[in-house]
């Protein structure tokens, strides 16, 4: 995982674009993610309601009324697909979002500060790092209860050592050099120090990794759904629908083959996207990658 | 000399490999292998659960049995005289039984296992409740006094919790009987491997007719591709559980299924909290629902359509009606009920009965197209769902009921007297002074004419009342190989005895 040093010059404006700078990995993976944002946003208006059930019309194969089918309570199956995006790629956001939030507060406030707060929460994460992501958030389902912002919550929570890892040594690295020195000398507030003259040397990092981080929530979520805990089992959720769908595997195919493409597809475009992400923000860096 | 041993050896390997050959196929054909799903804590007849009644079966004797008509006849009694008040049963026991541990089972026994189970809190002691005192009257009589005539005390004392154990394995075992127990059924318990198998082998001293198998092994295996798979490797010869689908894939590979009656599936209605305390509501609510079209479509079909709250192969159980899907009237009953908003909450169990979340979402999906706004909360783990069921803030919520003793009084009794209200069946408030009269009376009327004619009313009257989404009776399939020749699969309970059943 990128928890090194990573510290490059801004992007200048007068450089070519950076989606043209990506490799045609990035590019396919950039459009693929369009192609699931603009379903998220606009989809449910253009597709027919993904809660009508219609049992009359239960597993049907594909046709020109239900494109994809029917599933086993005749609700039309592109648009729980459809449906299904928004709700991954807000889970997805939002518990990367939490990640960063509070992993970023505490990575950068025990890399600044140091002393028994570091040691305590450098543990802490050290701890919560070596479990399973999954396992971590089932606790928490279980703990908390059902509810997509408990969901969310233990998605998110799982990435939190993630990002604090990754800030609090950067942090480390990054408070020795003159400059900030410099600013201390100055008397400006720790506070202030890491938001103003830290914060920025961390962001391309971290905006590379929290978008692997986005792939690996949805995965989480979708797996969670799939063990039936977390949103009810009625939600047009992908790995909700891999479940409920997974008794029909031979018969009625188009029930998990859908909704785990759609998995596969959402988390293989936001990896492809990151890792031209990073090639754009460091090339050097992604270039010494290929070859080790 | 090397030669000539060598000679030996072969000529005698041969003649064991023939032996082994010739052996093998009576010998295996003797010891079965029966899957179950799951394990239970405990062997001791006084708890249930799951499919350890299969097991009881075969391990426990019992005063009466069924018979192949689901019929309580007597097994270890011998002959039975019922006083005039029906109030004292007089039963003289087979002079030959024996426990698994050669003790008689004699009258001082019966006595040391009735007063044991009402002494504990188990599930059996409803079962043995009726009887107020045992008296033994000599080696081999007993008498039981009950309070008031009981005709389905013979029912009671057939189900399979009502196994008898022996008071000197008790005694000498205390907490450890459960999992040694000892008892006097046509099989005997021989050893337990934690998680993966109970083995039973056949008890030479059994007072009946020889138990057709040599060894029974009951293995559980909770994954229903792997059941299936070792079916199909003919590597097992009982297998339970498998859905409409399984039984199909199974049928396909020349493996033999057979179907059976399963449970009654219901959703109890909630008496205490709006709108479903408005007898207009619950009809709606069962006009709205297609039961049909969810047997056909999530069932797969394997049920049939709930006509009454007692299933027709209990005694007494007949069609009482048919609230047929009609949306416009539900609709019209929530008119005329003033309901114009409603929230409900709808509990269903997830994977306990076949596609029981996907039947729950179904029913929300039909509930809210006559206006009935409903939230579906599924819950997979039992123990949590009853938890919850139990705080009071549903609607509706599933239950099933299977008949183990063939008698309609314990159903009765658990889902709608007033007793219960609030607890364990009865967690919907059902409460009506004259239900409570007549289920008393049904319990004590000992004429069948009679008995016949007042769950007819109880069925009539509840069935109007709408307590419950009538819903439907499972199908269940069970496969078997071509080793079973005995097997006597009853219609109320799920579960097959694998010996010859008295007559």
């Amino acid at each position: 995982m990128a928890s090194s040093i990573l510290v490059s010059a801004p992007i200048e404006a007068k450089r070519p674009g950076w989606l043209s700078r990506m490799p045609w990995t990035g590019r396919v993976g950039f459009a693929l993610l369009m192609v699931f944002a603009f379903a998220a946003l606009f989809g449910p208006m253009l597709t027919p309601d993904a809660y009508l059930q219609s049992l009359a019309d239960a597993l049907q194969g594909p046709s020109s009324r239900h494109w994809l089918g029917t599933d086993q309570l005749g609700r039309d199956l592109l648009a729980r697909i459809v449906a299904g995006s928004r709700i991954s790629l807000m889970i997805g956001l939002s518990a990367t979002v939490f990640g960063v939030v509070i992993g970023g507060v505490i990575g950068s406030l025990s890399g600044y500060f140091g002393g028994l707060f570091d040691t305590i929460m450098t543990r802490f994460m050290d701890t919560l790092i070596v479990f399973p992501g999954i396992l971590i958030a089932l606790m928490v389902v279980t703990v908390a209860g059902e509810g997509l912002t408990n969901v969310i919550i233990a998605v998110g929570l799982r990435a939190v050592p993630v990002f604090a890892r990754l800030v609090h040594n950067s942090t480390l690295a990054i408070r020795e050099r003159e400059y900030i020195v410099a600013a201390r000398a100055a008397g400006a507030s720790g506070a202030r120090i890491i938001w103003t003259h830290i914060r920025p040397a961390l962001m391309n990092s971290i905006v590379v990794l929290a978008a692997l981080e986005v792939a690996h929530s949805i995965l989480v979520a979708a797996t969670l759904s799939f063990l039936g805990v977390g949103i009810s089992p009625e939600t047009a959720e992908w790995g909700a629908m891999l479940n409920s769908g997974r008794t029909y595997i031979f018969r009625q195919g188009q029930l998990v083959i859908y909704p785990g493409l759609a998995i596969m597809l959402a988390v293989l475009s936001i990896n492809l996207f990151a890792d031209g992400l990073r090639t754009v923000i460091d090339p050097r860096r992604s270039k010494g990658a290929h070859i080790s | 000399m090397a030669r000539r041993e060598w000679t030996w050896t072969s000529a005698l390997a041969l003649a064991g490999f023939t032996a082994l050959i010739a052996g093998a196929q009576p010998a295996s054909a003797q010891n079965i292998k029966v899957l179950l799903t799951s394990e239970f804590p405990t062997l001791d007849p006084s708890e249930t659960g799951g499919e350890l009644p299969m097991v009881l079966y075969h391990i426990y004797c019992r005063l009466y049995s069924f018979n192949d008509k689901m019929e309580a006849v007597s097994d270890l009694v011998a002959s039975e005289t019922v006083s005039e008040d029906q109030k004292t049963w007089t039963l003289k026991l087979r002079p030959n039984a024996k426990f698994h541990d050669g003790t008689p089972v004699d009258a001082e026994a019966i006595k040391f296992n009735i007063d044991r189970v009402l002494a504990q809190k188990g599930s059996a002691r409803i079962l043995f409740q009726p009887i107020t005192d045992v008296k033994v009257l000599a080696p081999d009589t007993v008498a039981l006094m009950t309070k008031e005539p009981y005709p389905a005390l013979r029912n009671n004392l057939a189900s399979p919790n009502a196994g008898l154990v022996s008071p000197k394995a008790v005694t000498a075992l205390g907490d450890r009987f459960g999992v040694q127990p000892v008892s006097c059924g046509p099989y005997s318990f021989a050893s337990w491997t934690r998680g993966t198998s109970i083995q039973t082998s056949r008890f030479d001293g059994f007072y009946g007719p020889k138990a057709p198998y040599a060894q029974i092994s009951f293995q559980f295996v909770p994954d229903v591709s792997t059941r299936m798979f070792l079916m199909q490797r003919k590597e097992a010869d009982v297998a339970l559980r498998f859905g409409p689908q399984e039984a199909k894939e199974l049928q396909a590979a020349k493996v033999k299924v057979n179907e059976i009656n399963g449970r009654t599936i219901l959703y109890q209605l909630n008496y205490k909290l709006a709108p479903t305390n408005d007898l207009r509501v619950r009809q709606a609510i069962n006009y709205a629902v297609d039961k049909e079209a969810i047997i056909k479509n999530v069932l797969l079909g394997s049920g049939t359509p709930s006509k009454s709250v007692i299933a027709s192969d209990t005694f007494g159980g007949r069609p009482s009606g048919y609230y047929e899907y009609n949306p416009e009237k539900a609709k019209a009953l929530l008119k005329e009920a003033g309901v114009t908003s409603a929230k409900l909450k709808l509990y269903a169990t997830q994977n306990r009965y076949y596609n029981d979340g996907l039947v729950g979402q179904a029913i929300a999906g039909y509930l809210r197209a006559v206006g009935l706004d409903t939230e579906v909360i599924l819950m997979g783990d039992w123990a949590g769902y009853v938890d919850r069921i139990g705080k009071g803030d549903f609607s509706l919520y599933t239950l099933s009921w299977g008949s183990s003793t063939g008698d309609p009084d314990r159903i009765v009794q658990a889902l709608f007297h007033s007793s219960r209200a609030g607890q364990t069946w009865n967690f919907g408030s059902f409460i009506d002074k004259n239900i409570d009269k007549l289920i008393e009376e049904g319990a004590a009327t000992v004429e069948t004419s009679k008995r016949l004619a007042i769950y007819g009313e109880i069925q009539d009257k509840l069935f109007a009342d709408a307590p419950w989404l009538f819903m439907y009776r499972t199908t269940g399939y069970m496969a078997l190989s071509d080793k079973i020749t005995t097997i006597h699969t009853l219609e109320g309970p799920e579960f097959p005895y694998l010996f010859d059943l008295p007559k």
